[in-house]
């Protein structure tokens, strides 16, 4: 039911509500007047129930507030309450139905003396950040694996408890120095320039990263960390420093002024030291890439060795095959020497052969020609010169006619004289 | 401890890394292959051994008195 419409029902046709819905209707309307609001006031009747919220009244010299904060919210303060403690409560305007009660129901709460602390701290905040304490460009680089670290605590506090712990499961081999100093109270941060001075300064061996620290605590309780001669002394420290100083979400003068700021002493312990495993991964990766390397130089080597043997051996087989040539060429030769003297031979044998026959030639055109006398002299030619003839018949001049009985009468014969032929008719055949 | 061991697993593992290097890009000879591949190692070897037996040195130093042992849980 909406407000609108219980002011318009006037008279007799009233609308009757109920209690609960009257302080639901209540509650949602101041939930969604107020906006998120900071009220300052004295903390009274402060109780803690086994729930877990807190619950007190605030109140000034004239009036009072229920307050209530609850567990999810308390959890993360600071600040603890207690009656008589001014202090500035953050939160959002409620009713609680069950009783009619208006409440607060508070988000934050602060000590009204940490105001004046607040506005040092950002004052000295925004003067050293000018003076560029702060500047990036100072800030010292982590080492990757640092030898000694210093831790500047209390030695009874947790934090160094928790740094221990983190260093030996992650690198047990980084030594570790404490140097115990007061982190809160008077005087505090005169220590804290002492043991900076003093890490400094030592060599036995020297340090090579500085861990300075403190649990969370108040604003008061923190306050050396938020100091101007803790924030100089820091950055007159030659050696890395890592600030990690109360809660996650607080920062510190001396978390800015540090060359790295941790949100907790764990944190800080795990930023300076490498994990022992991943180094034992990458000595045992290396180590592969090693044994991967030579084998392969090895085998290259081996094959390259292999290569040359084998070309090694080459000069054997070219000295059987130029053996083999020159046995070849040497054949090659007497065969050739033993052709020439063939051929000397045979040139020799023809020429002989040549002289024999035109010897033989000589000798017979010789006797030839003694023979063609002998001939002529025998010759029926010369007995032809001398008046002989000699008769054949006609036609068959082979045939000589030695008997006139051969022939007859009107025979036609040829008679051969020495020189020239007489053609004739027989006449007279006589006995 | 001698001054190799000031620094004994960050130097050992940069020169473990410039080995890795000179094997894998370098046209190292036989002979040179085989020296960076034992100095690697060795190098490997002296590191597993040191993270493995390293415990945690603690002390608590203070200005007048030096150096007093510090009792961790």
């Amino acid at each position: 039911m909406a407000l609108d419409n219980l002011s318009t029902n006037k008279g007799h046709n009233r609308a009757v509500i109920s209690v609960a819905n009257l302080n639901q209707m209540a509650r949602r309307l101041l939930e969604g007047e107020f906006p998120m609001i900071w009220v300052e006031g004295e903390i009274s009747n402060f109780v803690k129930p086994s729930s877990g919220h807190w619950y007190f009244t605030l109140k000034d010299s004239s009036a009072q507030v229920r307050c209530a904060m609850f567990r999810n919210r308390n959890q993360v303060q600071k600040v603890i309450p207690k009656d008589g403690l001014k202090v500035l409560v953050r939160g959002k305007i409620s009713l609680y139905e069950g009783r009619g009660d208006f409440q607060l129901l508070a988000d934050t709460l602060e000590d009204v003396g940490d105001g004046e602390l607040l506005r040092t701290f950002e004052e000295l905040k925004v003067k050293l950040q000018k003076e560029g304490l702060f500047d990036e460009a100072k800030k010292k680089s982590i080492p990757e694996l640092p030898a000694h670290v210093g831790v500047i605590t209390s030695p009874s506090g947790a934090a160094i408890q928790d740094i221990l712990n983190i260093l030996k499961r992650r690198f047990p081999a980084i030594k570790v120095s404490i140097l115990p100093v007061q982190v809160q109270g008077k005087g505090a941060e005169q220590k804290i320039r002492e043991a900076l001075v003093f890490a400094n300064n030592y060599t036995k061996p020297p340090f090579d990263v500085l861990i300075l620290t403190r649990g969370g605590g108040s604003l008061e309780d923190l306050y050396p960390f938020n100091s101007e001669i803790t924030a100089r002394a820091i950055g007159e420290t030659n050696i890395p420093i890592v600030s990690a100083v109360g809660h996650e979400s607080d920062t510190s003068i001396s978390d800015l002024a540090a060359d790295l700021r941790a949100p907790t002493p764990s944190a800080a312990a795990e930023l300076i030291s490498p994990d022992q495993y991943e180094w034992n991964y990458n000595l045992e990766r290396n180590k592969q890439r090693l044994n991967q390397r030579m084998s392969i130089v090895l085998k290259n080597n081996l094959a390259h060795v292999r290569h040359l043997k084998k070309r090694l051996q080459h000069p054997r087989q070219r000295l059987q095959e130029l053996n083999q040539r020159l046995d070849n060429l040497e054949l090659r030769l007497i065969n050739k020497s033993r052709f020439d003297e063939t051929k000397r031979k045979i040139e020799r044998v023809q020429q002989k052969l040549i002289d024999n026959i035109n010897n033989k030639m000589t000798t017979n055109n010789n006797h030839f020609m003694s023979l063609a006398n002998r001939l002529d002299t025998l010759s029926p030619l010369a007995t032809l010169k001398r008046g002989y003839s000699i008769t054949s018949p006609t036609g068959e001049r082979g045939k000589i006619i030695t008997n006139a009985n051969n022939i007859k009468k009107r025979d036609a014969i040829d008679i051969r004289l020495s020189t020239g032929i007489i053609s004739a008719e027989v006449k007279k055949i006589y006995d | 401890m001698t001054k190799q061991n000031h620094y004994p697993f960050e130097a050992s593992l940069r020169r473990l890394e410039e080995l890795v290097e000179q094997m894998e890009n370098g046209e190292l000879s036989l002979e040179a292959s085989l020296k960076t591949f034992e100095e690697g190692i060795k190098l490997t070897r002296e590191c597993q051994l040191a993270l493995k037996q390293a415990e945690q040195k603690v002390s608590l130093l203070v200005e007048k008195n030096g150096e007093q042992p510090f009792e961790t849980d």
